[in-house]
């Protein structure tokens, strides 16, 4: 066994455990006394204890044991940020709306198409860049329409919890949402330095790391 | 002496009505977010966006693509389960059955690139709705009594020690914040020079800006840098404080809305967990006020008549 697959199998008995220990110790015994109820009730306190804090003192994430690493790396002043971009059938490119997506949530689904889509097999990037244009289009078609663009909002409006990381809404405005549809997808990593942005310096490098597509 | 502090701290007398309060914030905050999210929709993706999902992870979570009909009704089991837990129905079987319905769905939001769903939105309603199932957290304020005073007679620690423990689980998500910072990048975060790549770098990814502005204008400024990196940590890691002594909620409490408005303005990250903060609020103090208040003639009798 791999020690990923460890990892797996101790996150699920780790949080079993917690759940069984506690619904175990925790109910109502016959004949039970106050006072020995409280010392098995302590007892899942020491598990839930032992569950919750080892994740968060050594960083290993034992979900939903966490870990709770937020913004803790370090930063240099060169930065690497991926940008995915839509090809319409006159080979313009646009930015994609982050609605357009939905459900699935922009900051995941970019970071896949970062990480993963350029590693798969041909086959497999052309069927999953079909599938995403596909959703696109939908996306385009609905903002032109003035319809909601995305699906987050479909039960609660805008009362909606947004996801971890807010995106501004590109097709907001219908006279910005790209006339033609889209054949084509990109994903470009941007790399610039941060001292020279803030003195106004626009310049960097795009490196082009999948290009493909064709929507159905 | 370590007995004495374990039993104080965990079994003090506690409220009926803080409990129950805990279980209507969790089971609602848990709904918002579910009822946020089509969490079903990625079972039926194609199989190249499973990549990061091992036979493990598959297993871990029991999730296995292709199955999004089932996903969806386990979806709908899920809200119901946590509206039953929000009215105080059967909390023990409608509690554990959202806890692990969430246990089992919370991994599909990030299960394309990460299949750790850490800060996604169910991470403590987990825990948090799983202790709440095994306490008595419906004495008060559910289906079975509406109101405050409990109909079951049962020691008033059994109210205490639950509250407290999903109190730490929500404190431990600063704990640990500041905690990782130091532990992963050291001292080096809080400094200024960090903090202002930080603030230059949430100004400059356009894909991700809504709020524009704030974030630049800390990174022109080394002592504000200074501040903002050295007060974060000293507030994720003093957070913890409002588990021992409750009167420093007064001040912590609106100091931690303050933090998470000024970190969605500067950095665009929205802290999901920010509703569930209500759990720190005495509602037994304040529903008792209230009801003084709504009617002070018929208090004024009772005490007089209780003197």
């Amino acid at each position: 066994m791999s020690r990923p697959d460890l990892y797996n199998l101790t996150s699920a008995l780790l949080f079993l455990g917690f759940v069984g220990a506690g619904a175990f110790l925790t109910r109502p015994w016959r004949g039970d006394h106050a006072e020995r109820r409280r010392r098995r009730i302590s007892l899942f306190l020491v598990v839930a204890l032992g569950a919750s804090f080892p994740p968060g003192l050594l960083q290993r994430s034992l979900w939903p044991f966490a870990s709770w690493h937020l913004i803790a790396k370090r930063l240099g002043p060169t930065l690497e940020y991926p940008r995915v971009m839509l090809v319409d059938s006159l080979g313009a490119e646009h930015n994609i709306d982050y609605r357009a997506w939905e459900p699935l949530i922009f900051m995941e689904i970019r970071h896949w198409v970062w990480w993963d889509l350029p590693r798969l097999p041909p086959a497999q990037q052309q069927e999953a860049s079909r599938y995403l244009l596909a959703l696109a289009n939908e996306g385009r078609r609905r903002a032109l329409a003035g319809e909601r663009v995305g699906t987050r909002d479909r039960w609660l409006g805008r009362a909606a919890a947004p996801a971890f990381l807010l995106h501004p809404a590109l097709w907001a405005d219908p006279s910005n949402v790209p006339p033609l549809p889209f054949t084509g997808l990109r994903l470009y990593v941007e790399v610039w330095n941060l001292e020279d942005r803030a003195r106004g310096d626009s310049s960097m490098q795009r490196l082009l790391l999948f290009d493909g597509g064709q929507a159905p | 002496m370590i007995a004495l502090w374990w039993n104080r701290f965990w079994f003090a007398p506690g409220s009926p009505v803080n409990l129950a309060a805990a279980r209507i914030v969790f089971a609602v905050h848990a709904l918002w977010v579910l009822l946020s999210r089509d969490l079903a929709f990625s079972s039926d993706l194609p199989a190249s966006f499973w990549v990061h999902a091992t036979w493990s992870h598959r297993w871990r979570y029991l999730l296995f693509p292709g199955h999004g009909d089932l996903e969806y009704a386990l979806q709908a089991v899920a809200a119901v389960a946590l509206v039953g837990m929000a009215i105080g129905y059967r909390p023990r079987i409608t509690g554990l059955l959202a806890a692990l319905l969430l246990y089992h769905l919370a991994p599909l939001e990030s299960i394309i690139s990460n299949t750790n769903p850490m800060e996604r939105g169910f991470t403590i309603s987990i825990l948090a709705l799983s202790v709440l199932a095994l306490s008595p957290c419906a004495d008060a304020w559910s289906v079975s009594n509406r109101g405050r005073v409990p109909r079951v007679e049962r020691p008033a620690w059994e109210y205490h020690w639950p509250l407290v423990l999903v109190q730490l689980f929500l404190a431990q998500v600063y704990l640990f914040a500041g905690y990782s910072k130091l532990y992963l990048v050291g001292w080096d975060w809080m400094m200024p020079e960090q903090v202002r790549y930080w603030q230059l770098y949430f100004s400059q990814i356009d894909q991700d800006i809504v709020f524009r502005g704030v974030a630049a204008y800390i990174a022109e400024r080394p002592l504000l840098c200074g501040l903002v990196g050295v007060g974060a940590v000293a507030f994720d890691l003093s957070f913890i404080s409002v588990l021992f002594w409750k009167r420093s909620r007064i001040v912590i409490i609106p100091l931690a809305v303050l933090f998470h408005a000024g970190i969605l303005l500067a950095n665009n990250i929205f802290f999901i967990n920010l509703p569930q903060l209500l759990i720190f609020v005495d509602w037994d103090w304040l529903a008792n006020r209230l009801a003084r208040r709504a009617a002070p003639v018929a208090a004024g009798e009772l005490s007089v008549e209780l003197h």
